[in-house]
């Protein structure tokens, strides 16, 4: 059964924002809880575990890979709800080394792809992995090994994934042909929440109308989030930073970022910037 | 050594006698460190053919495993075909050429627990070490660091009964006693280099990967102790520690979050006697989550942590 709808970015593009929105709505809570995890990550090592019945620290990560497409369609044989089985991924849309796809299509409803303004991921991310600069972050963004968590042997809760580049992981789920897909930019979800919102929950046929929809945004606003984190703080996701739940605001990267460090995400990232309208004709940031 | 050859001449083989987690378990193979019995074997584990489940027995069926009502089926490819029957028997049918390391690790991690399951007892995901005459369970989800943990408190004084599998005995509604599993760690190379571990001995657990069992036969302790606590490890964002008693229903549902492979238990049609079991649990021992920032910098404010409050 195409019952999975896979919300797929690299990280720090508004993934978690978009988990949260839905799930009020699916759920029909008043407030978001950050204590739980509204949806399933497709990297959860003990749901991963308890398919497979045995420890995937065990396996090899290519290994690994090769069982995660039976774990996926184990998960769609076991959801039972109307609604779809939404799954969180940061993965790049990619074949394991059987040749098969990780994110298999014949469960698959669609996919969600969040697309975020390389630049102001940087500064986010920077803060996300407690790192000393900006640059240290930028050249995450332009390595294309780049991984979650960032070894093999450190797996905390998440099996490895292969996050790559910010360009290849974009490219990677956007410009396929194997699952639909509806791209989704940020930018657009902060200016434009109700109506980038509503259209979402239109692409997934779910039943909500408007002012459910702006119900469950101010239920999910950043600002109900980051108080929640002040007073429990973020569980079982122990990155290097000390805030997950941050600004969330776009363009912060033209005040934190040295040119030198802009320069090098846009020269490594100029096809897929300007494809996603953040580079003018010129290459210039918008 | 490879498989193939032992597969073919099964009758041939040596077995070994071990104590492991209250039982005598016969092995096809010499392993160090290992606690020997003299016993008669209470389980075997041997080469041989393996089979599902019929299908109108099987209660669960994932993508690799089928379970039924004393019969436990597992299919890891190119490693091997695992079966678990009745409580006393672990067969492997090894695939290709795999190695024993392998078959070994696989054994004592996927196939132990569900022989100890089918055995009606209580088994948790969890280290257990004892110190200054408290004995402290350390539970949580998988990568939350308890081989870490475990590996520093060693080095901290405590000493070992199970880095990763605990199974639990009633000895009576008062007592729950944690039976000492091997005295191995399970360690990846990063954080074996980080710990600095004089005078033990890492051994791969597979060729191809750089996860290690530490040799801790020195601080190893062979009988069951009776269980005081039941830590729950929560790492988290903050730049603090915080250790806070659960309490009521929240108990259950920590004690089902560390239980071992819950699906298994539902698949063996044992889910009942294990709620029976967590729910006298429940009852017999204090249960606490220690959040803390899974930073290595914290790690000696984290061990004299668990000193203060829950080893003494």
């Amino acid at each position: 059964m195409k019952n999975i709808v896979w919300l797929a970015s690299f990280p720090r593009s508004g993934n978690t924002w978009l988990r949260y929105v839905i799930c009020s709505l699916l759920d029909e809570v008043n407030e978001a809880r950050i204590d739980t995890n509204p949806t399933l990550h497709c990297a959860n090592r003990k749901a991963i575990e308890e398919t497979l019945s045995f420890s995937v620290s065990l396996l090899s990560v290519e290994e690994v890979n090769n069982v995660r497409p039976a774990i996926y369609r184990q998960w769609s044989r076991e959801w039972t709800q109307e609604s779809p089985l939404l799954i969180k991924v940061h993965d790049c849309y990619a074949t394991n080394k059987n040749g098969r796809h990780i994110f298999p299509s014949n469960v698959t409803q669609a996919a969600i792809y969040l697309v975020r303004n390389p630049l102001d991921i940087c500064v986010s991310y920077a803060h996300f992995w407690g790192l000393d600069n900006y640059d240290e972050a930028a050249d995450l963004l332009c390595n294309k090994t780049h991984s979650l968590p960032a070894s093999n042997t450190d797996l905390f809760g998440q099996i490895y994934q292969h996050i790559a580049d910010w360009s290849t992981n974009v490219d990677s789920w956007c410009n396929q042909s194997a699952i639909p897909v509806k791209v989704v930019k940020y930018e657009d979800m902060k200016h434009a929440p109700l109506d980038t919102f509503s259209s979402i929950v239109k692409y997934l046929n779910l039943p909500y109308a408007e002012d459910e929809i702006q119900a469950a945004l101010q239920h999910c606003d950043i600002s109900k989030l980051q108080q929640q984190e002040a007073d429990i703080g973020f569980r079982d996701r122990p990155y290097g930073g000390d805030k997950f739940f941050r600004q969330g605001k776009t363009n912060t990267w033209r005040d934190k970022l040295a040119q030198s460090t802009a320069d090098k995400i846009v020269n490594c990232h100029n096809v897929m910037m300007r494809q996603f309208g953040y580079l003018n004709d010129d290459g210039q940031p918008i | 050594m490879m498989m193939a050859s032992l597969f073919s001449d099964p009758y041939k083989m040596q077995t070994y006698h071990y104590n492991i987690c209250g039982l005598t378990v016969e092995f096809p193979w010499k392993i160090d460190a290992f606690p020997p019995s003299t016993q008669a074997p209470d389980a075997h584990i041997r080469f041989g053919q393996t089979s599902p489940p019929s299908q109108e027995n099987t209660r669960y069926h994932g993508p690799y495993c089928q379970v039924a009502p004393e019969h436990f089926f597992l299919k890891i490819d190119n490693v091997a075909h695992f079966m678990v029957r009745d409580g006393n028997l672990i067969t492997i049918e090894p695939q290709g050429s795999i190695d024993s390391d392998s078959l070994k690790t696989f054994v004592m991690s996927a196939c132990l627990g569900v022989l100890l399951i089918q055995r009606k007892q209580l088994v948790l995901h969890a280290a257990v070490l004892k110190k200054n005459a408290k004995t402290v369970a350390f539970g949580g989800g998988p990568g939350c660091g308890k081989s870490t943990l475990s590996a520093l408190l060693l080095k901290a004084g405590a000493s070992v009964l199970t880095d990763n599998i605990a199974a639990i005995r009633f000895d009576n509604k008062a007592t729950a006693m944690a039976l000492p599993s091997f005295p191995n760690i399970h360690l990846w190379q990063s954080s074996l280099d980080k710990l600095a571990l004089a005078g033990y001995t890492p051994k791969k657990l597979r060729p191809t990967l750089n996860k290690y069992a530490i040799d801790v036969s020195t601080d190893f302790i062979g009988s069951p102790q009776p269980l005081s606590s039941l830590c729950i490890l929560s790492p988290w964002n903050k730049k603090e520690i915080q250790l806070e008693t659960i309490t009521g229903a929240e108990k259950i549902f920590q004690l089902t979050n560390v239980s071992f492979r819950t699906k298994i238990t539902r698949g063996l049609g044992l889910d009942k006697l294990h709620f029976k079991h967590i729910s006298t649990l429940s009852q017999t021992i204090n249960i606490v989550r220690l959040s803390y920032p899974q930073d290595w910098t914290f790690n000696h404010t984290v061990i004299n942590y668990i000193d203060e409050y829950l080893f003494n």
